[in-house]
């Protein structure tokens, strides 16, 4: 028996089953296709069944997120598909460029669809992509995003405020598509 | 100040002196002010819009996956806790097995009366006696046993050859016998405890065996089990022998 005592098999399978739906989604949105995001999961909730006894108890999602979020970075990305290189280093949202045209308006982004959402936040590289996935939507901290991605704290700070800065765009376009808003106010 | 430290302190990630300065400049600088209530605003709109989505049978596949894993790790364990009694008892089957379906050297069996019946397998040099007490006489003196030999001839039977056949464990004598047409066979195994010989009604202590297309009937006398072997029915050779 892999847990000597069957009591720690049904506890793993409690709180995996708890944080199941956020594992998947996150998996889907770092490899933007259902069967990859299936195989990724079920892999990393295999991996984390067999090192659960090493778990030091304390963050169990963000432990599991961890095991995911490496698992694709060393598996899917740099084996199949090659590295992602971000395209953000060099742009403008590297650097804080004050904003020309006011604070944003309270409904600037209430409009938009769920959908156009997910598709401003697929449309950024990899990295920048799974840390605001993790941040912002799993609420992990940038120790732990850092411990995830195998980069420095530094790192996952810089790369949180590059991947909202284009994120931002995107959503502004959106906006402006929509009407929401009018002429130019993020430029 | 840089986007990132505004992103910082928006997400929890600041203390001390630097969290004092953020909140200082967010409060005094336009700019900052501007950049920060941006920041804010993207980051809620991804909290409100990403949501979680669920798989239920992906789950019930993750599920069955840790059965199948705790399966094989028990199975595992177990090998490894208890392979060397696995291991006995995997020598004591195939020993169980061999001893079962071994050939008992101490059965009469088909196999042996056609081994012996046939012409070939007679591997002592064998003669023409003069008569059933020469023939007797010298499988005795071959066998080094006390050997006694029913007379069978009985006038219409005549001794054709007499000769000591080896099988893989024992030595079996074998007189021919011609009537001018078949072959008769009489044959002296070396006394066994079991023979794959059938019961005959009506005669106890003989029994019957069917070689080929000849019958065979065989009974204990002194150190031999003796068949007699012809085509001929068993009642029939069980006359010839009395």
């Amino acid at each position: 028996m892999l847990f000597r005592k069957r009591g720690k098999r049904d506890e793993f399978e409690r709180e995996a089953s708890a944080v199941f739906p956020s594992v998947f989604s996150t998996a889907l949105r770092m490899a933007r296709n259902r069967e990859e995001a299936e195989d990724l999961t079920q892999e990393a909730l295999v991996r984390a069944y067999e090192a659960y006894e090493r778990f030091d108890g304390r963050n169990f999602k963000a432990w599991l997120l961890r095991i995911l979020t490496n698992l694709y970075i060393n598996r899917y990305r740099r084996k199949e598909r090659g590295p992602e290189f971000g395209s953000l280093e060099a742009d403008s949202a590297a650097e804080f460029i004050p904003a020309e045209d006011g604070d944003p308006s309270a409904e600037l982004f209430d409009g938009l669809m769920s959908e156009q959402v997910e598709e401003a936040l697929a449309s950024l590289p990899d990295e920048y992509r799974i840390a605001i996935l993790l941040c912002d939507v799993e609420g992990m901290s940038y120790e732990e995003i850092a411990k995830s991605t195998e980069v420095p704290i530094g790192t996952v700070r810089s790369r949180i405020a590059r991947g909202r800065a284009a994120l931002r765009e995107k959503l502004t376009d959106f906006a402006r598509q929509e009407g929401y808003i009018k002429g130019s106010q993020n430029e | 100040m840089d986007r990132s430290q505004i992103n910082a302190y928006i997400d929890g990630e600041m203390s001390g002196e630097e969290l004092a300065a953020i909140e200082s400049m967010i409060e005094n600088d336009p700019d900052v002010k501007r950049e920060y209530l941006w920041v804010t605003k993207t980051k809620t709109c991804v909290q409100d819009n990403i949501k979680t989505i669920d798989n239920p049978e992906l789950w019930s596949k993750c599920s069955a996956r840790f059965r199948e894993i705790d399966r094989a790790h028990r199975t595992e364990t177990i090998v490894r806790k208890y392979r060397g009694a696995l291991a006995g008892i995997v020598a004591a089957s195939i020993l169980g097995a061999a001893y079962i379906y071994r050939v008992d050297p101490s059965v009469v069996g088909n196999h042996d009366l056609a081994r012996t019946l046939s012409a070939a397998s007679v591997s002592f040099p064998s003669f023409t006696p003069r008569d059933e007490t020469q023939a007797a006489s010298w499988i005795r003196q071959q066998l080094n046993r006390e050997t006694e030999m029913p007379p069978i001839s009985q006038g219409f039977l005549r001794v054709v050859e007499v000769g000591i056949v080896d099988c893989p464990d024992c030595r079996v004598g074998r007189v021919v016998y011609s009537d001018g047409q078949n072959q008769y066979y009489l044959l002296a195994f070396p006394q066994r405890e079991k023979q794959e010989f059938q019961p005959v009604r009506g005669a106890p202590g003989i029994g019957w065996s069917r070689v080929g297309q000849m019958n065979a009937i065989g009974w204990s006398q002194g150190e031999h089990w003796m068949v007699f072997a012809g085509p001929k029915s068993v009642q029939e050779l069980i006359r010839m022998i009395q």
